[in-house]
Protein backbone atom coordinates (compact mmCIF):
# COMPACT_ATOMS: atom_id res chain seq x y z
CA UNK A 1 0.00 0.00 0.00
CA UNK A 2 1.37 3.22 -0.74
CA UNK A 3 0.12 6.02 0.65
CA UNK A 4 1.21 8.80 -1.69
CA UNK A 5 3.37 8.82 -4.62
CA UNK A 6 7.06 8.99 -4.90
CA UNK A 7 8.61 11.51 -6.50
CA UNK A 8 11.65 10.08 -7.34
CA UNK A 9 11.73 9.47 -10.97
CA UNK A 10 10.73 13.38 -11.54
CA UNK A 11 14.00 14.96 -12.98
CA UNK A 12 17.33 14.21 -14.28
CA UNK A 13 19.37 16.07 -11.86
CA UNK A 14 21.14 14.94 -8.68
CA UNK A 15 19.31 15.26 -5.59
CA UNK A 16 20.63 17.92 -2.98
CA UNK A 17 22.24 16.20 -0.10
CA UNK A 18 19.39 17.79 2.12
CA UNK A 19 16.48 16.47 0.05
CA UNK A 20 18.25 12.89 -0.13
CA UNK A 21 18.36 12.42 3.81
CA UNK A 22 15.01 13.58 4.10
CA UNK A 23 13.91 10.64 1.59
CA UNK A 24 15.29 8.16 3.37
CA UNK A 25 13.59 9.48 6.73
CA UNK A 26 10.56 9.69 5.42
CA UNK A 27 10.78 6.00 3.68
CA UNK A 28 11.19 4.40 6.73
CA UNK A 29 7.94 6.19 7.77
CA UNK A 30 6.04 5.26 5.07
CA UNK A 31 7.25 1.70 5.74
CA UNK A 32 6.01 2.11 9.19
CA UNK A 33 2.97 2.87 8.25
CA UNK A 34 2.44 0.50 5.09
CA UNK A 35 3.55 -2.06 7.84
CA UNK A 36 0.63 -0.91 10.26
CA UNK A 37 -2.22 -0.75 7.40
CA UNK A 38 -0.70 -4.52 6.39
CA UNK A 39 -1.28 -5.84 9.60
CA UNK A 40 -4.16 -3.96 9.70
CA UNK A 41 -5.90 -5.12 6.57
CA UNK A 42 -4.01 -8.66 6.04
CA UNK A 43 -5.01 -9.53 9.39
CA UNK A 44 -8.71 -9.70 9.84
CA UNK A 45 -8.09 -11.00 13.48
CA UNK A 46 -6.34 -7.73 14.63
CA UNK A 47 -9.06 -5.87 15.60
CA UNK A 48 -8.37 -2.88 18.21
CA UNK A 49 -8.55 -4.82 22.12
CA UNK A 50 -7.23 -8.07 20.60
CA UNK A 51 -3.91 -8.81 21.72
CA UNK A 52 -1.82 -8.99 18.51
CA UNK A 53 0.40 -6.21 19.09
CA UNK A 54 -2.54 -3.74 18.16
CA UNK A 55 -4.10 -3.43 21.18
CA UNK A 56 -2.90 -3.82 24.41
CA UNK A 57 0.71 -3.92 23.62
CA UNK A 58 0.96 -0.90 21.44
CA UNK A 59 2.53 2.39 22.53
CA UNK A 60 3.40 5.05 20.74
CA UNK A 61 6.58 6.19 19.33
CA UNK A 62 7.43 1.62 19.81
CA UNK A 63 6.95 1.58 23.20
CA UNK A 64 4.96 -1.05 24.93
CA UNK A 65 2.07 -0.78 26.66
CA UNK A 66 1.07 -3.41 29.44
CA UNK A 67 -2.27 -3.81 30.16
CA UNK A 68 -3.81 -3.29 33.74
CA UNK A 69 -6.49 -4.32 35.61
CA UNK A 70 -7.09 -2.73 39.01
CA UNK A 71 -9.63 -4.41 41.34
CA UNK A 72 -10.92 -3.34 44.56
CA UNK A 73 -11.53 -5.60 46.85
CA UNK A 74 -12.70 -5.69 50.28
CA UNK A 75 -9.60 -6.04 52.02
CA UNK A 76 -6.91 -5.91 49.43
CA UNK A 77 -6.44 -3.68 46.76
CA UNK A 78 -5.02 -5.94 43.40
CA UNK A 79 -3.43 -4.60 40.30
CA UNK A 80 -2.75 -7.06 37.67
CA UNK A 81 -0.53 -6.58 34.79
CA UNK A 82 0.29 -8.84 31.52
CA UNK A 83 3.74 -8.86 30.91
CA UNK A 84 4.53 -11.94 29.09
CA UNK A 85 8.41 -12.24 28.52
CA UNK A 86 9.55 -9.96 30.87
CA UNK A 87 12.51 -11.13 33.05
CA UNK A 88 11.13 -10.95 36.05
CA UNK A 89 14.88 -9.93 37.23
CA UNK A 90 13.94 -6.77 35.02
CA UNK A 91 10.81 -5.81 36.78
CA UNK A 92 10.56 -2.93 39.15
CA UNK A 93 7.50 -2.17 41.09
CA UNK A 94 7.91 0.39 43.91
CA UNK A 95 5.16 2.43 45.76
CA UNK A 96 5.97 5.93 47.33
CA UNK A 97 3.21 7.69 48.76
CA UNK A 98 0.17 6.02 47.51
CA UNK A 99 1.33 5.46 43.65
CA UNK A 100 2.21 2.42 42.65
CA UNK A 101 4.84 2.58 39.74
CA UNK A 102 5.47 -0.93 37.60
CA UNK A 103 8.49 -0.62 35.38
CA UNK A 104 10.79 -2.60 33.54
CA UNK A 105 12.42 -4.00 30.28
CA UNK A 106 11.55 -6.56 27.88
CA UNK A 107 14.35 -8.03 25.60
CA UNK A 108 13.89 -9.12 22.65
CA UNK A 109 15.78 -12.75 22.40
CA UNK A 110 15.39 -13.44 19.12
CA UNK A 111 17.91 -15.47 17.49
CA UNK A 112 19.79 -13.67 14.75
CA UNK A 113 20.26 -17.15 12.43
CA UNK A 114 16.59 -17.05 11.84
CA UNK A 115 16.72 -14.91 8.49
CA UNK A 116 13.13 -14.88 7.40
CA UNK A 117 10.05 -13.80 9.23
CA UNK A 118 6.72 -15.33 8.71
CA UNK A 119 5.39 -12.99 11.81
CA UNK A 120 6.48 -9.94 13.39
CA UNK A 121 3.89 -9.14 16.34
CA UNK A 122 5.47 -9.18 19.57
CA UNK A 123 6.32 -5.42 20.92
CA UNK A 124 10.07 -4.84 22.97
CA UNK A 125 11.08 -2.30 24.73
CA UNK A 126 11.06 -0.09 28.05
CA UNK A 127 7.80 0.20 29.87
CA UNK A 128 5.98 2.38 32.67
CA UNK A 129 3.31 2.15 34.44
CA UNK A 130 1.98 4.55 37.12
CA UNK A 131 -1.30 3.72 39.27
CA UNK A 132 -2.49 6.28 41.86
CA UNK A 133 -3.92 3.73 44.60
CA UNK A 134 -6.82 5.25 46.60
CA UNK A 135 -6.64 6.01 50.15
CA UNK A 136 -7.94 3.05 51.62
CA UNK A 137 -3.95 1.63 50.59
CA UNK A 138 -1.68 0.41 53.23
CA UNK A 139 1.79 0.74 51.02
CA UNK A 140 3.67 -0.47 54.05
CA UNK A 141 2.00 -3.68 52.75
CA UNK A 142 2.48 -4.99 49.32
CA UNK A 143 3.11 -8.38 47.88
CA UNK A 144 3.74 -9.23 44.85
CA UNK A 145 4.28 -12.45 42.66
CA UNK A 146 4.58 -12.95 38.82
CA UNK A 147 3.25 -16.07 37.56
CA UNK A 148 2.92 -17.12 33.27
CA UNK A 149 3.26 -13.44 32.15
CA UNK A 150 1.16 -12.01 34.38
CA UNK A 151 2.06 -9.77 37.55
CA UNK A 152 0.10 -9.59 40.37
CA UNK A 153 0.71 -6.26 43.54
CA UNK A 154 -1.70 -6.91 46.09
CA UNK A 155 -1.60 -4.35 48.31
CA UNK A 156 -3.60 -4.40 51.91
CA UNK A 157 -6.51 -1.75 52.97
CA UNK A 158 -6.08 0.48 56.07
CA UNK A 159 -7.82 -1.48 58.61
CA UNK A 160 -11.24 0.37 60.31
CA UNK A 161 -11.29 2.45 57.17
CA UNK A 162 -15.09 3.05 57.04
CA UNK A 163 -17.25 5.25 55.01
CA UNK A 164 -18.18 8.43 57.76
CA UNK A 165 -21.45 9.96 58.45
CA UNK A 166 -21.25 13.74 57.97
CA UNK A 167 -24.10 14.76 59.62
CA UNK A 168 -26.53 18.33 58.34
CA UNK A 169 -26.43 21.25 60.25
CA UNK A 170 -29.76 23.27 58.95
CA UNK B 1 16.75 -19.38 2.09
CA UNK B 2 12.76 -19.70 3.08
CA UNK B 3 10.89 -22.47 1.40
CA UNK B 4 8.23 -20.27 2.01
CA UNK B 5 6.90 -22.93 4.55
CA UNK B 6 4.34 -20.88 6.04
CA UNK B 7 1.15 -21.31 3.69
CA UNK B 8 -1.45 -19.63 5.16
CA UNK B 9 -2.83 -18.68 8.61
CA UNK B 10 -6.71 -19.82 9.60
CA UNK B 11 -9.19 -19.26 12.25
CA UNK B 12 -8.67 -20.48 15.79
CA UNK B 13 -10.69 -24.29 16.13
CA UNK B 14 -11.97 -23.09 19.34
CA UNK B 15 -13.53 -19.86 17.71
CA UNK B 16 -15.00 -21.84 14.70
CA UNK B 17 -16.63 -24.61 17.30
CA UNK B 18 -17.45 -21.72 19.80
CA UNK B 19 -15.78 -24.15 22.69
CA UNK B 20 -17.16 -22.36 26.01
CA UNK B 21 -19.27 -20.20 24.49
CA UNK B 22 -19.56 -16.96 26.54
CA UNK B 23 -15.60 -16.68 27.01
CA UNK B 24 -13.51 -13.94 25.47
CA UNK B 25 -10.85 -15.37 22.89
CA UNK B 26 -7.93 -13.54 22.06
CA UNK B 27 -5.03 -13.73 19.09
CA UNK B 28 -1.95 -13.76 20.93
CA UNK B 29 0.78 -11.80 19.76
CA UNK B 30 3.32 -14.64 16.99
CA UNK B 31 6.87 -14.06 16.03
CA UNK B 32 7.43 -17.10 13.55
CA UNK B 33 10.69 -17.37 12.12
CA UNK B 34 12.43 -19.50 9.73
CA UNK B 35 16.21 -21.43 9.30
CA UNK B 36 17.24 -24.08 6.75
CA UNK B 37 16.46 -26.62 9.58
CA UNK B 38 13.24 -25.56 11.74
CA UNK B 39 10.27 -23.30 12.03
CA UNK B 40 10.03 -20.95 15.58
CA UNK B 41 6.79 -19.89 16.72
CA UNK B 42 7.26 -17.38 19.74
CA UNK B 43 3.56 -16.69 21.12
CA UNK B 44 2.39 -14.84 23.38
CA UNK B 45 0.00 -15.80 26.09
CA UNK B 46 -0.13 -14.54 29.85
CA UNK B 47 -2.56 -15.90 32.42
CA UNK B 48 -2.35 -19.31 30.93
CA UNK B 49 -1.24 -22.14 32.47
CA UNK B 50 0.88 -24.95 31.19
CA UNK B 51 -1.61 -27.24 32.05
CA UNK B 52 -4.64 -25.20 30.25
CA UNK B 53 -2.38 -24.88 26.87
CA UNK B 54 -3.30 -27.10 24.01
CA UNK B 55 -0.80 -27.38 20.66
CA UNK B 56 -1.92 -29.31 18.01
CA UNK B 57 -0.49 -30.31 14.67
CA UNK B 58 -2.95 -32.33 12.61
CA UNK B 59 -3.18 -32.37 8.81
CA UNK B 60 -0.63 -29.93 8.07
CA UNK B 61 -2.61 -27.47 10.53
CA UNK B 62 -0.61 -26.32 14.00
CA UNK B 63 -3.16 -24.40 16.07
CA UNK B 64 -2.68 -23.08 19.76
CA UNK B 65 -4.94 -23.08 22.20
CA UNK B 66 -4.48 -21.45 26.06
CA UNK B 67 -7.53 -21.35 28.85
CA UNK B 68 -7.56 -18.86 31.27
CA UNK B 69 -9.48 -19.30 34.01
CA UNK B 70 -10.95 -15.69 35.71
CA UNK B 71 -9.40 -15.08 39.13
CA UNK B 72 -11.96 -12.37 40.23
CA UNK B 73 -15.07 -13.07 42.17
CA UNK B 74 -17.81 -12.27 40.26
CA UNK B 75 -18.80 -9.53 41.98
CA UNK B 76 -15.02 -7.33 41.75
CA UNK B 77 -15.18 -4.12 41.73
CA UNK B 78 -12.87 -2.69 38.85
CA UNK B 79 -10.95 0.60 39.26
CA UNK B 80 -9.62 -0.13 35.99
CA UNK B 81 -10.12 -2.67 33.63
CA UNK B 82 -8.00 -2.72 30.01
CA UNK B 83 -8.37 -6.59 29.83
CA UNK B 84 -11.04 -9.22 30.10
CA UNK B 85 -9.97 -12.60 30.97
CA UNK B 86 -10.15 -14.71 27.78
CA UNK B 87 -8.61 -17.54 26.25
CA UNK B 88 -6.37 -17.65 22.95
CA UNK B 89 -6.65 -19.36 20.09
CA UNK B 90 -4.90 -19.37 16.24
CA UNK B 91 -3.85 -21.57 13.94
CA UNK B 92 -1.44 -22.00 10.78
CA UNK B 93 -1.11 -24.18 8.37
CA UNK B 94 2.11 -25.47 7.68
CA UNK B 95 1.86 -28.12 5.30
CA UNK B 96 3.09 -31.72 5.64
CA UNK B 97 6.54 -29.75 5.66
CA UNK B 98 7.01 -30.49 9.81
CA UNK B 99 8.75 -33.53 11.31
CA UNK B 100 5.72 -34.01 13.78
CA UNK B 101 7.59 -36.31 16.35
CA UNK B 102 10.43 -33.92 16.77
CA UNK B 103 8.03 -30.77 17.67
CA UNK B 104 9.64 -29.20 20.94
CA UNK B 105 7.55 -26.88 23.07
CA UNK B 106 8.71 -24.42 26.06
CA UNK B 107 6.14 -22.30 28.17
CA UNK B 108 8.20 -19.87 30.29
CA UNK B 109 6.33 -16.31 31.80
CA UNK B 110 3.61 -16.46 29.16
CA UNK B 111 5.32 -16.57 26.19
CA UNK B 112 5.07 -19.87 24.38
CA UNK B 113 8.16 -21.07 22.06
CA UNK B 114 7.85 -23.65 19.26
CA UNK B 115 10.37 -25.81 17.97
CA UNK B 116 9.37 -27.38 14.50
CA UNK B 117 11.62 -29.07 12.89
CA UNK B 118 11.11 -29.38 8.49
CA UNK B 119 11.25 -33.01 7.00
CA UNK B 120 14.71 -33.50 5.50
CA UNK B 121 12.76 -33.66 1.81
CA UNK B 122 12.51 -30.03 2.04
CA UNK B 123 15.65 -29.07 3.75
CA UNK B 124 17.84 -26.96 1.41
CA UNK B 125 20.58 -29.05 0.14
CA UNK B 126 24.17 -28.15 -1.07
CA UNK B 127 25.23 -30.13 -4.17
CA UNK B 128 29.35 -30.71 -3.97
CA UNK B 129 30.68 -30.36 -6.95
CA UNK B 130 33.56 -32.69 -7.60
CA UNK B 131 37.13 -32.01 -8.95
CA UNK B 132 37.41 -34.18 -12.24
Amino acid sequence: MKLLPKKREKTGSVPARGSSMFNEVFNDFQFGMDRLFDRFFHDPWATPGSRNGWGGWTGVGGGIHPSLDVIDGEKELTVKAELPGVDPNELDITVSGNLLVISGQKRDSREEKHSAYYRSERMFGAFERRVELPSTANSEKVHADFKDGVLTVRVEKHEGVKPKKIPLHP
Amino acid sequence: MSTQTLTKESRGPAVNEGLRAGTRWYVPAVDITETDEELLLVAELPGVKPEDLDIQYQGGELSITGQVTPSYPPNARFLLSEYAAGGYSRSFELGETIDSARISAEHKDGVLTLRLPKIEAVKPRRITVKAG
